[in-house]
């Protein structure tokens, strides 16, 4: 089956509920669309469609636009709000990793004063200070988001 | 969402103009609940269509026009507006199909379906007998092809329209629309065998 180049009438007929309704005025294209596989198909899955669409329009539950409005102007603040709160959440977490990594370096170098203890490579204090870093920067940024 | 109040905002020093400046929306109160009350109806039916899922409708419903609100996009007239919310719908239901797929198999799409007149029974039962078969035969179409036919022939859209709902060239509708007609058409035909 091939398009028909009158569907646009036809579709346009059965968008404005006229189908059936005057036949007189359409008994052209009423004729047509019997006769053509295209249009005919078209006119029932268009009549279909728009029956359900009536359907489905009238048992829509839609909220109040007022509630829509109200929702979306709380949302917006939150969102705002949150976003004003972003960088300084964020020099938090900075600050946070900054400690553990400063805490570490001076274990580091508490350590060092026992003599009797095991002293380990330079390297090796340095590699472990910024896994305390790493390690640490996630939880403190976790903490500092949940606390609010 | 993190429960961040107005108050949280004062003790950074950010006054209530301050949070209001960042409340910027594309419309007014008043111009909303015009547009909203115009075509709020019409974006429910296309979502519940073509998402299956009456619950799944109320959600998007409320997010394409809170997205439609706080959109930075120059909407020059009410049909641009009506186009960019629907594609905004459209975005939505498809994003949420991603995460989890429609199923093919329920018919019952929780819309009531008329009540039948004792003197007309009869045309009432068919009629619902025949929104059950496409619902079902809706089902199994292509995402596409559902917004492809609901746009065309349920709404009465443009090729244009449904060009820039959809994000396609117009040139392209004609014949994305014929094949998905047909395939519908197929499939309402299995259905009554």
């Amino acid at each position: 089956m091939n398009a028909c180049p009158r569907e646009p009438e036809v579709v346009d007929a059965v968008m404005r509920g006229n189908w059936q309704q005057a036949p007189e005025a359409l008994r052209e294209l009423r004729a047509h669309a019997a006769s053509c596989a295209a249009c005919g198909e078209l006119v029932t899955l268009a009549q279909a469609l728009r029956e359900d669409h009536a359907v489905v329009c009238r048992a829509a539950d839609v909220p109040a636009a007022g509630t829509v409005w109200w929702r979306a102007t709380i949302r917006a603040r939150a969102e705002a709000a949150e976003k004003a709160v972003r960088p300084i959440t964020f020099a938090q977490g900075l600050a946070g990793a900054s400690l553990a990594g400063v805490a570490a370096a001076f274990a580091g170098i508490a350590w060092r004063t026992f003599p009797s203890l095991p002293q380990p490579d330079p390297l090796v204090m340095l590699a472990l200070g910024l896994g305390v870093c790493i390690v640490i920067a996630p939880l403190v940024l976790v903490f500092a988001l949940a606390r609010d | 969402m993190r429960d961040v109040t107005l108050s949280s905002l004062e003790r950074l020093g950010l006054g209530a103009a301050d949070a209001e400046e960042k409340l910027t929306f594309c419309m007014d109160e008043d111009a909303f609940r015009l547009f909203y009350d115009r075509t709020a109806r019409p974006v429910w039916a296309y979502l519940a269509r073509i998402t299956g899922d009456r619950q799944l409708a109320d959600d998007l419903l409320q997010e394409s026009y809170y997205r439609l609100l706080r959109s930075r996009a120059v909407l020059e007239d009410e049909a641009h507006r009506r186009n960019y919310l629907f594609r905004i719908a459209t975005n939505l239901a498809h994003d949420a199909r991603r995460r989890a797929p429609m199923d093919t198999a329920p018919l019952d799409d929780g819309i009531e379906h008329d009540q039948p007149d004792p003197r007309t029974a009869g045309d009432a039962t068919g009629r619902a007998v025949r929104r059950m078969d496409l619902s079902r035969a809706m089902r199994q179409l292509k995402p596409r092809e559902r917004s492809l036919l609901w746009l065309a022939y349920a709404q009465g859209s443009t090729h244009f329209e449904i060009a820039q709902t959809l994000g396609l060239k117009t040139g392209s509708i004609k014949p994305l629309l014929f094949r998905a007609r047909r395939r519908l058409s197929a499939l309402l035909q299995e259905g009554a065998r």
